[in-house]
C-alpha cells in the first residue's frame, strides 16, 4: 500500500529541469523582486514565494523546477526541518542549488555538492529513495530568506502531475504555476477548488500556460464532512497516447500501464502449479479466486521493498512468491497470475486507500496509492486486497468504501465504484445496571463486514498489548468518551469480530424525583457525532466519516417505562441508523441531512423510566 | 519439572558450539523445547526468546593508515537472539532488520559488520539467509560525499508464525572512543536465557559490577580465549526474564532491566576506571580552555563591567535567561562541550546542554564566581550507579553555583523555561561536582510538593437562548506539568501548538472555537491556555428542568493516557501532583439551582480519583 503512496507522493513532491549546463543560480531573484514580494508580517516560517514549472521536451521527458523562497519566523528551532528535497528513482534529482540572505545580502550560497545525502531505506521500508538535506542550520537567523531551487526529472510523465500551493507549506504567497511545453503539443489540465485561469505565452518552439495565486492558507478549521483535499490545484497531463486523437483518458493510462509492467505479467511454473493445485476441483470463479485471495493474505506478508520503480512497478513475481513477502503491488499480482494460470480473468485495480478525498475523474492524472486486484463474476464486482492480510474475500476495507477503482483492462480500463457491503454493521447489545449515578454494563460489540477487517487485521499484527490499547482508544472515539473500561477481550469469526467489554458509564443516569431518566447519547457519548449543519455549510457536505450502519439494542434489566405498567418486560433501548456514506451529489446530500438531523433527535431522545416494581 | 526441563533443554542448547552449522555460534533448540514452547504456555506473549546473548571483547589493535601503522582500542560485539515466534505482530517485529552505526572516520577506517540468520521451521527443515540478502548502505552521508552513518538493513523471507528464528550479528568498532559498557539483560520479549561474556586482555585490570547482584551472581572465567586473541572471558548467565515493553507512567528500561557493568581499573593504554582519574581528566581536556571573549558575554546583554560588580541570584538567573534566549538547544546533548570551539556556539546561536552550560561556567568563572561543572544523568533515563565509575552513565552538563552558602543547579533541558526553575527530572537526583583535583559526589534534592506541579483548569459557562453551552476555559500547567508540555512544543511553531492545543485538549470540552490563545510558554514559567467556544457539554432537557454534565480536559486526558487493560510494569508518577478544576456556571436568569453540589464552586481531586459533576438546575 505504502509501495504506490510513493507513486502520489513522486506527483506532490520534487523537482525539474535538467540540461547539463543549466544554472539555477540565474533564476534566483534579484534584491528588487525580491523587495517586490507581498506578504503577510507574521512569526511563523511562510513561503513568499513559490514557483513550480512543468517542461515537457520534444521527446517526451517532463522536468519539474520548484523555486522555493521561505521567510524564517522568530522559532528558528522548526526552520531546518523545511530545508530538503527528495531524490528517488520517479523523480530523480539533478540539481538543487540555494542560497541565505540577510536584508538582501548573501549569506550564503550552497551548491548540489554541498548538500547532505540521507537514506529514507530503514527496518520498515527498503527503497532507493533519498533525501537530499541543506545544511544551513548554522548560519540562520529570523528573518533570513531562504531561496532554493531544485531540478528533477519525472521518469513517467504519463503518470500526470498535480500543481498545488499546498506542497510548499501551510502558508504561502506569491505563487506561480508555469507548464512549459512544445508548441506542437498540446497540455490538458483541469483547475479545482479555486478559479484559476492561464496566461499563455508562445514563441516559435515553446508554448507556456501560467497560472498564478496570491495566497495559501491552509484552513485551520474544515467541515466535519467536507474533502480533506480542498486546496487549490490544477492537474495537468499531455497526451499518453502520442498517436491517438482523443483527449487524453484513463483507457489510455491503463493501456501505458500494462505495457509498463509487462515484464512482469508472467507466471512462472510454479505459480500456475501453485494455482492449480489450490483450485482442483473447485467449481465457480468466485471460489477459485476466494481460494487463491486465501492463501495469498495468509502466506505472503505485508513489508515495503522497493528498488528501480519500486514504487510504481511490482516486484517480480517469483521473487514474492520465494520469498513471500510484499507490497500491495505484489500482493494484486501474484494473485492476478495465479488467477490467469487456472482460467480467471482478473484485473489488477488502482485506488486510493482512505476516506475523505475528492476524486477527480475527467483528466487521467494519477491520484492513488492502493493497489488491490478486481474480478466480475456472475455480473458482481468482487474485490480482492491480499495487504489486509485477513481480509474478507470479494470485499475491501471501510477505508475503499466508494472510492473509486481504476481497473485496469487491456483497451478497456475504467473506473468502477467500490460499493458498500449492505452486511456492514456495527452492533453494541448488551445489559447495563444502575449503580449510583453511573451504569455499569456488560456489552457486546460486533463488528461487521467491512467494518471487521481492520479489527481482524489489527488483531493479528499488533503487539498483544498494543492491540488492547487500540481497542480502548476505539472505544472512546467510537462509543464513549467517558466508558471506564474495566474488563476486554475479543473473538474474530470468520465474518465479524466481536468485543466483550464490561464497563462503568458515570453520570449516564439523572435522578429527577422518582424517576431516572436516560439517553443512548449520554451512554455512549461519541456514537453520532453531533454537528450542526448550517444551511450555508450544505454544499460542503460531502462524506459521512463514521460508523454509518449501526445498531444498539440495550436492556435494562431493573427498569420500565415510566408509562408502562409495573411487572412487564424491562426496558430496551433500541437504535438503529442507516447512514449513507458518500460522497454525495446533490440529491444523496438532502437526503443525508435529512436523515442525519433525524438520527440525531432520536439519539438525544431522553427515556423516563421506573425502577421496575 | 517444566523449570528443570527447560534448565537442561537450555543448557544443552547454549554450551556447545554449533556443530552442524560450523558459521552459527550457537546451535538451534532441541526438538522437545520446540515442542514445549507453545503460546498456550506464554499467554498475552508475541514472542519469547530463547536465548539472547552478549559477547564484548576489546583490545589493542593496529590499523595501516595512509603508510602508517595506528594503534588503538578495538571492540568486537556479538549479539545473537534465538526467539520463537507466536504470532504475526512478532514476525513483523523480527521480520525486519535495522543496525545503523556511526563511521568516525569515514571510508578511511570503516568499521564492520556481519550478520548471520538462519529459520527453523516447524517442520525442522532450516533455512539459512543467503549473505546477499542483506544490503550495508551510506544512511548519511556529509557533503563530501563521506559516510557519516552507515545501516544493515534486510528482511527475513518466509518468516512465519511457529517459526524459530536466529539472528547472529558481529559488528567491530575501530578506535573505540568510550571504554567502559553497560550490558541490559532483559527486552521488550520474554527471555528464557540472556548470556553475557566479556573478553579482556590479560593485562587489563577490570572489575565487574552487576544489578541486582543476588541475580546475576559473579562471573565465572569461562575461557581463555584463542578465537578473540589472548585475554580472559567472563561469563554470566540469568533465566526467566520478563518483558520490559514501553508503557505510559513506568520506569525506563535502563531502571527496570538488570544489568552488568565493566569498569577497566587500568591498563597501560588508558587511565580510567576511577571516577578521581575519569573526573579530572575531563576538567583538563574540557573544562580548562580559553575565557569567553568579552564581546561575546556582551551579545547576552552583559557589559564588562560586571566582571567587577556584585553577582546576586539576580544576575545568575537573567544570565541563565539570556543564554536560553539566545541560543537554540539542539535535540541531542553529549556530555562533551564544544570547549575549543565555544566561539562557533555564539556565531550559529546553536549548540547542545553541554555547549549552554560550558559557556555560563566560564562566563562566572570569569566574574569570580563559586561556580563547578556538573555532570547529570536525566531521571527520564533512570537512576546511575556510583559504584560503576563511567562517564556512560551521563547525558550532560549541568551548572552549579554557590552565593553566600546557598547552591543553585542550572541545566539546560529544552523543557525548562527561560525564566530558571528546577525541573523534575534531575530533582532528586546524585550528581558529579567536577572540580580542579577531580569530583565531589552530591545530591540534588529540593523535595518536591504536589502544589509546584499543578494542572488547573477554570471554565467559565453560559447558557444561550435555545441552552447550548458556552465555555471560557482557562487551562493552567506548571512545574513538571508545564515542563513536559514545553518539551513536547520546543521546535512548534504558534500555528502548530494552537492546533494541538485544538486537537488533544480542546476537543475534550470544545466541540467549536471561537478564540484559542497560548501564552510564551518558552519564556514563562507557566503554561496558560485560553481557549473559548461551543462547549462539548449537551444540556437535556427533562420535564421543565435542564440537566448537564461537565467536560473536563485534565482528569480525562490523564485516564487516556495512563489506563490499559494489559499491563506490565509498575506505575510511576515522576512526581507529586494537584489538579485542580473549577466550574463557574451563570445560571440564565428565571432558573434556581436544583443540585446541592452547586454550593462547592471549586473541586480539588487527588491523582486516584475520577468524576464527573452533575449540576441540575
Amino acid at each position: 500500500m505504502k509501495a504506490v503512496k510513493l507513486l502520489s507522493a513522486a506527483l506532490i513532491f520534487v523537482v525539474l529541469y535538467s540540461c547539463s549546463n543549466y544554472s539555477l543560480k540565474k533564476d534566483m531573484l534579484q534584491p528588487n523582486a525580491l523587495n517586490e514580494l507581498t506578504y503577510p508580517k507574521v512569526k511563523a516560517n511562510q513561503t513568499v514565494y513559490f514557483k513550480k514549472t512543468l517542461i515537457y521536451t520534444d521527446d517526451n521527458k517532463l522536468f519539474i523546477k520548484r523555486h522555493r523562497i521561505l521567510k524564517l519566523g522568530s522559532n528558528l528551532k522548526s526552520a531546518p526541518e523545511i530545508l530538503y528535497t527528495y531524490d528517488y528513482s520517479l523523480e530523480k534529482l539533478l540539481n538543487c542549488e540555494a542560497r541565505v540572505l540577510r536584508n538582501n545580502e548573501k549569506v550564503a550560497y550552497y551548491k548540489l555538492k554541498d548538500f547532505h545525502t540521507m537514506s529514507l531505506s530503514n527496518a520498515r521500508m527498503i527503497s532507493d529513495a533519498k533525501v537530499r538535506i541543506l545544511p544551513v542550520t548554522d548560519v540562520l537567523n529570523t528573518g533570513d530568506v531562504v531561496e532554493i531551487i531544485s531540478q528533477h526529472e519525472q521518469t513517467f510523465p504519463e503518470l500526470g502531475n498535480i500543481l498545488t500551493p499546498a506542497e510548499a507549506g501551510t502558508n504561502v504567497h506569491n505563487a506561480e504555476f508555469v507548464v512549459e511545453y512544445p508548441v506542437s503539443d498540446t497540455i490538458y489540465y483541469k483547475t479545482v477548488n479555486a478559479q484559476l485561469k492561464p496566461d499563455y505565452h508562445h514563441d516559435e518552439t515553446t508554448s507556456q500556460m501560467i497560472f498564478k495565486l496570491n495566497t495559501y492558507l491552509e484552513p485551520l478549521d474544515k467541515n466535519y464532512f467536507d474533502y480533506k483535499n480542498k486546496e487549490a490545484a490544477i492537474y495537468v497531463n499531455k497526451k499518453i497516447n502520442p498517436v491517438s486523437d482523443q483527449i487524453p483518458n484513463w483507457n489510455e493510462f491503463g493501456n501505458w500501464y500494462l505495457n509498463l509492467i509487462n515484464e512482469r505479467l508472467h507466471a512462472t511454473p510454479e505459480i500456475c502449479q501453485l494455482a492449480e493445485d489450490l483450485t482442483k476441483n473447485l467449481s465457480s470463479d468466485k471460489i477459485k479466486m476466494d481460494t487463491i485471495f486465501q492463501y495469498i493474505q495468509k502466506n505472503v506478508r505485508y513489508e515495503q521493498e522497493y528498488l528501480e520503480y519500486g514504487g510504481i512497478i511490482p516486484n517480480p513475481p517469483a521473487t514474492i512468491l520465494t520469498r513471500k513477502y510484499g507490497d500491495c503491488k505484489d500482493y494484486s499480482l501474484i494473485m492476478y497470475l495465479m488467477a490467469k494460470c487456472v482460467g480467471l480473468n482478473p484485473d489488477l485495480t488502482l485506488c486510493y486507500r482512505g476516506r475523505g478525498i475528492e476524486f477527480y475523474d475527467e483528466l487521467p492524472v494519477s491520484q492513488f496509492n492502493h493497489m488491490i486486484l478486481h474480478l466480475n463474476s456472475d455480473s458482481s464486482d468482487f474485490w480482492y486486497d491480499g495487504t489486509n492480510r485477513t481480509g474478507i474475500s470479494g470485499i475491501t476495507t471501510a477505508d475503499l468504501i466508494n472510492q473509486k477503482g481504476l481497473v485496469i483492462k487491456k483497451d478497456h480500463t475504467q473506473l468502477i465504484n467500490i460499493d458498500e457491503s449492505d452486511k456492514n454493521q456495527l452492533a453494541v447489545t448488551g445489559s447495563l445496571w444502575q449503580n449510583s449515578k453511573s451504569l455499569n454494563a456488560d456489552l457486546q460489540i460486533v463488528l461487521s463486514s467491512q467494518y471487521a477487517i481492520k479489527f481482524f487485521y489489527l488483531s493479528d499484527y499488533l503487539n498483544t498489548a498494543d492491540f488492547y490499547n487500540y481497542m480502548i482508544d476505539w472505544i472512546h472515539n467510537n462509543l464513549g468518551s467517558n466508558l471506564n473500561v474495566e474488563d476486554l477481550s475479543w473473538q474474530k469469526g470468520s465474518k465479524d469480530f466481536t468485543i466483550y467489554l464490561e464497563t462503568e458509564i458515570p453520570n449516564s443516569i439523572v435522578e429527577i424525583d422518582d424517576y431516572s431518566y436516560l439517553s443512548l447519547k449520554k451512554i455512549f457519548n461519541h456514537l453520532i457525532p453531533e454537528k450542526i449543519i448550517n444551511p450555508e455549510a450544505e454544499p460542503s457536505i460531502n462524506y459521512y466519516p463514521d460508523y454509518g450502519r449501526i445498531l444498539i439494542d440495550l436492556k435494562f434489566p431493573e427498569y420500565v417505562e415510566s408509562d408502562s405498567v409495573q411487572g412487564v418486560d424491562a426496558f430496551h433501548l433500541e437504535f438503529k441508523s442507516q447512514l449513507p456514506p458518500g460522497p454525495f451529489d446533490t440529491e444523496t446530500r438532502k437526503l443525508f441531512i435529512r436523515q442525519y438531523r433525524e438520527i440525531l433527535e432520536e439519539y438525544a431522545q431522553i427515556y423516563k423510566l421506573n425502577v421496575r416494581g | 519439572m517444566i523449570l528443570r526441563f527447560l534448565l537442561i533443554s537450555v543448557i544443552v542448547l547454549i554450551s556447545f558450539n554449533s556443530t552442524t552449522a560450523e558459521d552459527f555460534v550457537r546451535n538451534l533448540p532441541s526438538e522437545d523445547m520446540q515442542k514445549w514452547l507453545t503460546p498456550e504456555r506464554f499467554q498475552n506473549h508475541d514472542a519469547v526468546i530463547i536465548l539472547k546473548e552478549q559477547s564484548f571483547l576489546i583490545n589493542d589493535k593496529d590499523v595501516f593508515y595512509r603508510g602508517a601503522e595506528l594503534r588503538g582500542k578495538s571492540t568486537m560485539r556479538n549479539t545473537i537472539t534465538i526467539v520463537k515466534l507466536f504470532n504475526d505482530a512478532a514476525v513483523k517485529r523480527y521480520g525486519s532488520y535495522e543496525h545503523e552505526y556511526h563511521e568516525w572516520f569515514g571510508d578511511e577506517i570503516p568499521n564492520g559488520i556481519e550478520v548471520k540468520v538462519r529459520v527453523l521451521k516447524p517442520d525442522k527443515s532450516i533455512w539459512v539467509m543467503p549473505e546477499d540478502n542483506t544490503q550495508i548502505i551510506v544512511s548519511r552521508r556529509n557533503k563530501s560525499g563521506d559516510p557519516i552513518t552507515r545501516k544493515m538493513i534486510f528482511k527475513i523471507p518466509n518468516l512465519a508464525v511457529g517459526d524459530i528464528l536466529q539472528i547472529e550479528e558481529h559488528f567491530t568498532e575501530v578506535f573505540v572512543r568510550s571504554y567502559s559498557g553497560l550490558f541490559f539483560y532483559n527486552d521488550k520479549d520474554y527471555i528464557l536465557f540472556s548470556n553475557l561474556y566479556l573478553t579482556f586482555p590479560f593485562k587489563e585490570d577490570v572489575e565487574f559490577l552487576s544489578f541486582p547482584e543476588s541475580r546475576i551472581g559473579k562471573p565465572t572465567i569461562q575461557q581463555v580465549s584463542k578465537s578473540f586473541g589472548a585475554g580472559k572471558t567472563y561469563f554470566w548467565s540469568v533465566k526467566d526474564l520478563n518483558p520490559i515493553p514501553d508503557e505510559p507512567y513506568s520506569r525506563p528500561f535502563a531502571e527496570q532491566s538488570m544489568l552488568t557493568a565493566f569498569v577497566v581499573k587500568s591498563s597501560d593504554f588508558i587511565s580510567l576506571g576511577e571516577w578521581q582519574r575519569t573526573s579530572k581528566n575531563f576538567y583538563e581536556d574540557y573544562l580548562e580552555d580559553d575565557d569567553i571573549d568579552s564581546d561575546e558575554i556582551e551579545t547576552l546583554g552583559f557589559s564588562e563591567s560586571y566582571k567587577d560588580s556584585i553577582v546576586t541570584w539576580d544576575t545568575v538567573d537573567k544570565l541563565y535567561t539570556a543564554l536560553r534566549k539566545n541560543i537554540v538547544l539542539s535535540g541531542f546533548n553529549s556530555l562533551y562541550p564544544s570547549s575549543e570551539d565555544i566561539s562557533s556556539i555564539f556565531e550559529t546561536k546553536k549548540g547542545d546542554a553541554s555547549d549552554v552550560a560550558y559557556i555560563m561556567y566560564k562566563i562566572l568563572q570569569q566574574w569570580n564566581q563559586n561556580v563547578n561543572i556538573v555532570w547529570v544523568r536525566d531521571r527520564r533515563d533512570g537512576l546511575f550507579e556510583y559504584s560503576v565509575p563511567s562517564r556512560l552513565w551521563f547525558d550532560r552538563c549541568a551548572v552549579k553555583v554557590v552565593i553566600n552558602d546557598h547552591t543553585k543547579y542550572y541545566d539546560f533541558d529544552r523543557s525548562i523555561p527561560y525564566q530558571y526553575e528546577l525541573p523534575w527530572f534531575i530533582n532528586p537526583i546524585d550528581i558529579l561536582t567536577i572540580e580542579e583535583e577531580g569530583f565531589k559526589k552530591e545530591r540534588i534534592q529540593k523535595f518536591p510538593n504536589m502544589y509546584d506541579n499543578r494542572f488547573t483548569e477554570l471554565h467559565n459557562l453560559t447558557f444561550d437562548d435555545q441552552f447550548g453551552v458556552n465555555d471560557s476555559l482557562v487551562i493552567n500547567f506548571t512545574g513538571s506539568a508545564a515542563e513536559d508540555f514545553r518539551g513536547k512544543h520546543y521546535s512548534d511553531e504558534n500555528d502548530k501548538i494552537i492546533s494541538v492545543v485544538k486537537n488533544d485538549m480542546g476537543k475534550l470540552c470544545l466541540s467549536e472555537y471561537d478564540t484559542v490563545g497560548v501564552n510564551d510558554f518558552f519564556y514563562n514559567k507557566d503554561v496558560n491556555i485560553c481557549l473559548s467556544g461551543k462547549s462539548a457539554i449537551n444540556v437535556d432537557k427533562i420535564e421543565d428542568k435542564y440537566v448537564f454534565s461537565v467536560k473536563n480536559y485534565n482528569l480525562a486526558g490523564f485516564y487516556e493516557k495512563m489506563y490499559t487493560v494489559l499491563r506490565r510494569s509498575d506505575i510511576v508518577f515522576h512526581s507529586p501532583f494537584e489538579i485542580v478544576m473549577e466550574w463557574n456556571v451563570k445560571i440564565p436568569e428565571g432558573y434556581t439551582i436544583l443540585n446541592d453540589n452547586l454550593n462547592k464552586k471549586q473541586f480539588i481531586f487527588t491523582s486516584n480519583m475520577y468524576s464527573y459533576l452533575n449540576f441540575t438546575f
